[in-house]
């Protein structure tokens, strides 16, 4: 008997067997897949970390106080407040940790979705999966297997979570806890038709073991769930390329976005969960980022989000030297487009917006900039579910909990499976940051009681 | 400017290719996607458009009800007029080129894949020019498309240019330069309930008859139904001599 069993082998799963092996526990990791990585290895890499020491290199204020209003306003204080209170306080010492076990951040710090001042820190996600179990694996106390899903969760006679039950053989038992790290249901459509009727014809980008089976496993023992209602996508996603499943911010860089009838929708700063929302109440649920030359030339190639240079080698983009040539391309009027583009460079100008109230390019950064210069850009967006950033309700040593706030003894979770941290909306990065702290937490946590 | 354009299609390449008792693979609906050659004729067809605004763009889509995705595919590019022929005998070259010319009506250009349906052996589109007894340019790689329509192909030294001041038909071969867009979202849903019509041998208006004297293919019981797989070893020569007394045995 191993003194931990973690479900599931994506960042949280992983975060959580390494901060257990480190406190001298012995874990059984079960991955369903034949791969380890989860929707953690298919993301984009951000992870949010506020006060760290590339944010201090490249000049950047940044505190966990700060962080905490952001993800507070960000999530509409629809989240957890003592949640992402405990991640804010967690999230510095995560990050040296995972340095510490070799995960290469890119020097490069950028800012989008709910930030007030840049903290994207990027990796290469998957390698980061493959660091932490690396790590983990050579303390040599973890035995891992793939291809085995548990079922079911096991009880003892108090009620006590002690083990799971796998598809076939004999369940398997943890003398001090389960932590549930099986990521979230973007690829089950009964939940997905339950909980996000809205998002019938976005795009799903998701690891195929997101299914749901640990919310459903921790649900029949009376875990209570939250953020249910907030199954969001992410607005960016171009609707008709196949090929390449990472969003697109040029919004947060001074485009704008329009729909297919030619006209804005939306203040384009806001998360883009919001405008995920926004994009799918539009025609045909697609619209465009609209930008010029000036805005194309503050992309960065090392940021994936922001990387517009290889969509356009990738023939992702619509450009033309006229914005009547670029309505004409993606099948607007030409009048109602350069109506809406003159119009906006008269709020930028005026620093004023009447229409959506944009004041800054991301939240509560950077000038809005004129779209002036050709040539012209078109970005064709839809919305996209990477996650679904709902589920568990757990406290902040990652305990699942039951609706009357009593913990299910010896259940903890951690990642995409939890809700609550995020509430209404979504800061970039903050869903791999939550992978990281919370199953980090959830391994100490088991270590601690 | 009437612009037609004759898709092949291909197996998807991501998908094991599944032989049928005939020994040819399965041309099932979800694993026909278009040809970089019918890529490269399309877009440039659609750059014509996009210059000319009185061009109508006709496509045909080899195949039957499997080829029928495929067409949505292709009218998803805001191409209003999309059909599908069944081809008769989809690995002769004749037959094809006999039967795409009861579907070529009066169109100003032709436009096609420079593989259709015979591998790298490139032989229908010219065999189609020849029967429609109108001119050939084969290998298109650019279009230019402002003023006078113009179309490109490179040569060991130099670029050839031709003008399209008559009915021609063109094939079009790959290249970066002519990379086929993405279509639009409103076009892709809008395409799901277009019209799609299949043309059928008994449909087909009777083929022009005279031009070149079409040799094509026969059926062959072929190599691979009597020879079992083997593994060719020795020197160079000796691989050689082994592979020809196959093809050899193979042609009995």
């Amino acid at each position: 008997m191993k003194d931990v069993i973690v479900i599931g082998g994506g960042a949280a799963g992983w975060s959580a067997a390494l901060a257990a092996t480190q406190a001298g526990l012995s874990v059984l990791l079960l991955e369903k897949l034949a791969e380890s990585g989860g929707s953690s290895a298919l993301s984009g890499g951000c992870l949010a970390f506020a006060g760290t020491d590339l944010q201090a290199a490249q000049g950047v204020d940044d505190s966990a106080g700060l962080l905490l209003r952001d993800l507070c306003e960000v999530g509409q204080h629809v989240n957890d407040e003592a949640l992402v209170r405990a991640y804010c306080e967690a999230q510095l010492a995560t990050y040296d940790w995972l340095k510490a076990a070799g995960v290469g951040f890119s020097p490069v710090i950028e800012t989008a979705s709910g930030q007030s001042v840049p903290r994207v820190h990027t990796v290469d996600p998957a390698d980061m999966v493959r660091t932490l179990r690396a790590a983990a694996e050579a303390s040599g106390r973890v035995e891992y297997r793939p291809g085995v899903a548990a079922q079911a969760l096991v009880q003892d006679a108090d009620g006590r979570v002690v083990g799971v039950r796998p598809g076939s053989g004999e369940d398997l038992f943890g003398a001090r806890a389960v932590i549930i790290a099986s990521g979230g249901f973007a690829r089950n459509p009964d939940l997905l038709e339950r909980y996000a009727p809205q998002y019938a014809e976005a795009v799903f980008v998701a690891g195929a073991g997101s299914q749901g089976d640990g919310l459903l496993m921790a649900e029949a023992l009376g875990a209570d769930l939250r953020d249910m209602a907030y199954v969001k996508g992410t607005f960016g996603k171009h609707p008709t390329d196949e090929t390449n499943d990472h969003s697109l911010q040029a919004v947060y860089k001074g485009a704008i976005a329009v729909n297919q009838d030619g006209r804005r929708f939306v203040n384009e700063s806001i998360s883009y969960k919001l405008l995920g929302d926004a994009v799918m109440a539009q025609p045909w649920h697609t619209g465009y980022q609209i930008m010029d030359q000036g805005i194309f030339d503050t992309g960065d190639d090392r940021v994936r989000i922001l990387d517009f240079g290889r969509r356009l080698e990738e023939g992702l983009f619509y450009v033309a030297d006229s914005l009547e040539a670029l309505a004409a391309r993606i099948e607007i009027d030409p009048d109602v487009l350069v109506d809406t583009v003159t119009r906006y460079n008269g709020y930028v100008d005026a620093g004023h917006d009447p229409e959506f109230s944009r004041t800054h390019l991301v939240h509560h950064h950077g000038a809005l900039r004129r779209i002036e210069t050709a040539p012209f850009y078109a970005y064709p967006s839809t919305a996209v579910v990477f996650g679904t950033y709902c589920g568990l309700r757990i406290d902040n040593a990652a305990r699942v909990l039951r609706s009357d706030g009593s913990a299910i003894a010896g259940l903890y979770a951690a990642g995409e499976v939890t809700g609550g941290f995020h509430g209404a909306a979504y800061m970039t990065g903050s869903a791999l940051g939550k992978a990281v702290v919370f199953g980090r937490l959830a391994g100490m946590a088991a270590a601690a009681q | 400017m009437n612009i037609l354009v004759l898709i092949a299609g291909v197996l998807d390449p991501k998908w094991p290719v599944a032989p049928l008792g005939d020994g040819l693979p399965e041309r099932a609906a979800d694993r026909l996607i278009l040809s970089p050659f019918d890529e490269a004729a399309l877009e440039i067809a659609l750059r014509i458009r996009d210059a000319h605004s009185d061009t109508a763009i006709r496509a045909l889509v080899a195949g039957g009800a499997e080829a029928i995705r495929l067409a949505r595919a292709v009218a998803a590019l805001n191409i209003a007029d999309v059909a599908t022929v069944a081809l008769a005998a989809p690995w002769d070259q004749a037959a094809n080129a006999r039967e795409l010319a009861a579907v070529c009506d009066d169109a100003d250009l032709v436009l096609m894949g420079r593989e259709f349906g015979d591998c790298d052996d490139g032989l229908v589109p010219p065999m189609l020019a020849g029967l429609l007894g109108k001119p050939f340019f084969g290998r298109v790689q650019v279009v230019e498309a402002t003023g006078a329509i113009r179309l490109m192909r490179e040569a060991a030294i130099c670029e050839e240019w031709l003008t399209v001041a008559q009915p021609v038909v063109a094939s079009v071969t790959n290249d970066r330069r002519t990379r086929l867009r993405k279509p639009l979202m409103k076009n892709v849903m809008m395409a799901r309930q277009a019209r799609i019509e299949a043309l059928t041998i008994g449909t087909l208006a009777q083929a022009p008859t005279g031009g070149a004297d079409l040799a094509g293919v026969s059926a062959h019981a072929g190599a691979r139904a009597m020879v079992d797989c083997a593994m060719i070893g020795g020197s160079p020569e000796d691989q050689a001599s082994a592979i020809a007394a196959l093809l050899v045995e193979a042609a009995r």
